[in-house]
């Protein structure tokens, strides 16, 4: 089942008239947790629920695993199961294995049942068997179905009553099926010499000929699904836009839904600029609607308004210069990872007037003519590099006296929660070592789990983190500055030491040995490592966008990490739109050459683009990958 | 002199007090059997002392002042060790119930066991009087207040419902109104009625 847009707030009322009876809870609602979209859209929607008093549980899921041994956990009375940001692109009955008829309330042409999965996922392409085949699983569609599924879904209906059909012959005849065409045309011939059998013959053809067309038939609509599953993945939209668009059409909008909202859309932004870039009119207009006017500023004003923001790294809390080096965009253009890149900064800053020691300065106590000035002086300067770009419309939030931040920097603050969480020195991280040599499988699915726990109690340090908690924040943010850091520090010694290696059709990048390796054990800091390469990649050449394979060796438990990264444009903004948007082929093509190969890989998290590989299988796996031209 | 070995156990008295107001939960140290044991070897010796004097008064017909005095002081000191030894051993009983009435009326009731890890630090009678006195705590509250959850919060509840984090893993726990699944590091919104003990047991965190 699939619901548009409008429907959602059928769904809603369904999952309340289920849930808010008054014994113990009967909503659970399981979170992918490293995804910051996901992560804003359940606490909006949790809030909701809060609103209405109705009890409801929360669980943080790593992965599908995870996700399987909760969800197998669960008790009886729980009627209405929510999965945020995970779970639409696998066959979700399937999977949890889950029998329909066991939950079966009241049969007839509008079936009940007892329980209800809905899922809120933006992960693309979708499962058809969520979508048209099964009745417990309710999928909140934002129109995806009605553009641009038409085709699939003809032709999984009538793949699915053929194959119905099929079944129900192959149970009445006899099992003569498998025989071949050629038969039939001996069949042809012998009909005109014998008259006495002919007309049961003739039925007997008659049938063969229906099947014959039919087993075309199934063939034709088995390429156009095959075609679908194998077309790559991508996001199609922000979970939290989804929901928030549930809320206004309950008329229940405020500015923290709205504050969600944005953090969940402008967190796409690194990876998927191009849905960021349709999605930030809409919150504008939404900004505008909503703000209250106030004239000076109290202790008390929590406002949200539109003010230009800039690409370079936590600019409000760092210095001008740290911020600009740092900043995936400016590295990108400038190539700062080499000394000419940093003489060329050092050549704007003189260009634009600002001394070399006030742009170190923090940008708090920074000259406040300069920043007063700073969007007029990047208009004149900054065309000359190519950095035209780096200014745009962003949403700044105002915290009373204690300070403002732009959407952009509370997303790096919380990811960098998500990455390292409890530590208050960031520096003790990657000292901290427990090495301990795993010997056998067991301590080995113990150190993951272990490990995926961590991240799991990360997630509820990021979440306290939306709560207006101005000291987390401050924490979070010290945390990005430190991984930025680390990130630029591996970058460069990735291009210094020429570690990307470009192959005819994707680029590798294995890291092996560095300082910084501990930290890229999590899935975030890789893809973050990932999205500065691929940004740097994408401005240097402009022959040919080339994904990217990232690896990095985890010691403890002897596996890489793999993260398969779509090919990017450079940034602009004037021709974003009429782009194509490129999917992510890695997803199909890893599980393809996994189950080929036999490769110790696990598959497990959400962002299917994210394997894990035994050490000693890496290599003949990335062989077989070249090869497959799946790419 | 008589009466200096009491007076170290009132200086131990005065540290479980000063340690149980310091930190919130209350805690008892080693019962100072040693301690006591020498005391009431002191006692004893001043007995005999007494008896002696007594003896000596009986003999000795003008029942002089001097021995009067030399009795009465005896049993000053006496008095003395016996105000110190009740004096520790209140304190430690006062804990010891309010120990109890935190702890009991819980669902797993099993005071010795679980409860108070430092089970092996109160003397044999003490843990006697700990199980008496639960025991006691239940008879009253199956009594004539059965309606009442006597050992419940003494905090006044200000939120119907409230968000609770699971600290660790419990399993299925049944509660009145149905189960609770706690799972490691999840979220629930539930009526503060259901998972009161939940929190007192450590088992949530109230947000």
């Amino acid at each position: 089942m699939f619901l548009e847009i409008r429907q959602f707030q059928e769904a809603y009322e369904r999952i309340l008239h289920n849930s808010s009876s008054h014994s113990s809870c009967q909503l659970v609602i399981f979170v992918s947790c490293l995804n910051i979209d996901a992560l804003c859209a359940s606490k909006m929607l949790a809030r909701l629920f809060k609103k209405q008093l109705v009890q409801l549980q929360l669980v943080p899921v790593f992965g599908y695993s995870d996700l399987k041994q909760h969800f197998e956990k669960l008790d009886d009375n729980i009627n209405s199961v929510v999965f945020i940001g995970c779970g639409g692109m696998i066959d979700i009955e399937t999977f949890l294995e889950i029998d329909a008829q066991e939950y079966l309330l009241e049969e007839g042409p509008e079936p009940k049942f007892k329980r209800g999965i809905y899922i809120l996922d933006t992960h693309r392409p979708w499962n058809l068997d969520n979508l048209f085949g099964s009745q417990i699983v309710t999928c909140f569609d934002d129109g995806t179905v009605e553009e641009s599924l038409q085709e699939q879904r003809e032709a999984y209906e009538k793949l699915t009553k053929l194959e119905q059909e099929q079944q129900d012959d192959s149970q009445e005849s006899d099992p003569s099926d498998t025989e071949d065409d050629e038969e039939e045309d001996t069949i042809d011939d012998e009909r005109s010499s014998d008259e006495e059998s002919g007309r049961k013959r003739n039925a007997e053809t008659d049938t063969r000929r229906q099947r014959k067309a039919r087993r075309k038939m199934i063939d034709k609509y088995d390429t156009v699904l095959e075609e679908y599953y194998s077309q790559g993945t991508t996001v199609s939209n922000s979970i939290s836009v989804q929901v928030y668009s549930l809320i206004s059409s309950l008329g229940e909008t405020n500015l923290q839904y709205l504050w969600l909202t944005i953090l969940g859309a402008s967190s796409l932004d690194t990876a998927f600029p191009q849905i960021y870039n349709q999605l930030q009119p809409l919150l504008q207009d939404e900004v505008k609607r909503l703000s209250p006017t106030e004239s000076a500023k109290t202790p008390e004003t929590l406002t949200l308004n539109i003010q230009p923001d800039y690409y370079l790294f936590l600019l409000r809390h760092s210095s001008l210069y740290d911020s600009f080096f740092y900043s995936n965009y400016v590295n990108a253009k400038l190539s700062l990872w080499n000394e000419n890149g940093k003489k060329r900064l050092h050549k704007i800053f003189a260009r634009m007037g600002i001394s070399l020691s006030i742009a170190q300065e923090n940008w708090l106590y920074m000259d406040n003519k300069i920043k007063r000035e700073l969007g007029t002086i990047f208009d004149k300067n900054l065309e000359r590099y190519g950095l035209q770009d780096i200014v745009r419309d962003g949403f700044v939030r105002t915290f009373g006296y204690r300070g403002a931040i732009s959407a952009s920097e509370f997303v790096e603050s919380v990811t960098a929660l998500l990455e390292i969480g409890q530590v208050s020195d960031p520096d003790e991280l990657s000292k901290h070592n427990d090495s301990i040599l795993l010997e056998n499988n067991k301590e080995l699915s113990e150190a993951f789990s272990r490990r995926e726990r961590k991240w799991v109690s990360n997630f509820w340090l990021s979440w306290d983190a939306l709560d207006d908690n101005v000291a987390l924040m401050r924490r979070g943010i010290k945390h990005a500055q430190y991984l930025q850091r680390s990130v630029f520090n591996t970058g460069v010694a990735v291009l210094e030491k020429k570690l990307i290696k470009h192959l005819r059709i994707y680029r590798l990048c294995v890291l092996q040995d560095g300082p910084d390796l501990d930290l890229y054990k999590n899935p975030l800091t890789l893809l973050r490592l990932g999205n500065w390469i691929m940004e740097c990649c994408a401005e240097s050449d402009d022959k040919q966008l080339l994904p990217m394979v990232l690896a990095s060796l985890d010691q403890e438990t002897e596996t890489y990490l793999v993260a398969g990264i779509a090919p990017r444009y450079p940034r602009g903004i004037d021709d974003v739109t009429s782009r194509k948007t490129i999917l992510n082929n890695f997803s199909v093509a890893f599980q393809q050459i996994a189950a080929e190969t036999g490769a110790k890989v696990r598959i497990d998290n959400f962002e299917s683009s994210i394997i894990e590989i035994k050490k000693e299988d890496l290599s003949p796996f990335l062989e077989k990958l070249t090869l497959s031209g799946l790419l | 002199m008589y009466g200096d070995l009491a007076n170290k156990l009132v200086l131990e008295a005065k540290r479980i007090q000063q340690l149980n107001q310091n930190s919130s939960c209350d805690q008892l140290p080693l019962y100072q059997d040693g301690l006591v044991q020498n005391i009431l070897k002191e006692m004893n010796q001043l007995k005999k002392n007494a008896e002696i004097l007594k003896l000596q008064q009986e003999n000795d017909q003008d029942d002089s002042k001097i021995t009067r005095c030399q009795y009465f002081v005896t049993l000053l000191c006496m008095e003395r060790n016996k105000r110190c030894l009740m004096a520790y051993q209140k304190l430690r009983s006062d804990t010891l119930d309010s120990i109890a009435w935190d702890n009991d009326g819980l669902d797993a009731l099993s005071a010795g066991t679980v409860s108070n890890q430092g089970s092996k630090n109160l003397s044999h009678f003490e843990q006697e009087y700990l199980k008496e006195y639960s025991q006691l705590i239940t008879d009253m509250k199956s009594g004539d207040l059965a309606d009442i959850d006597l050992s419940g919060s003494l905090t006044s509840p200000s939120d119907v419902f409230i968000d609770v984090r699971v600290l660790k893993d419990a399993g299925e726990i049944q509660t009145e109104y149905g189960v609770f699944n706690l799972i490691k590091d999840t979220q629930f919104f539930v009526r503060q009625a259901d998972v009161e003990r939940l929190i007192r047991q450590g088992y949530l965190q109230k947000l």
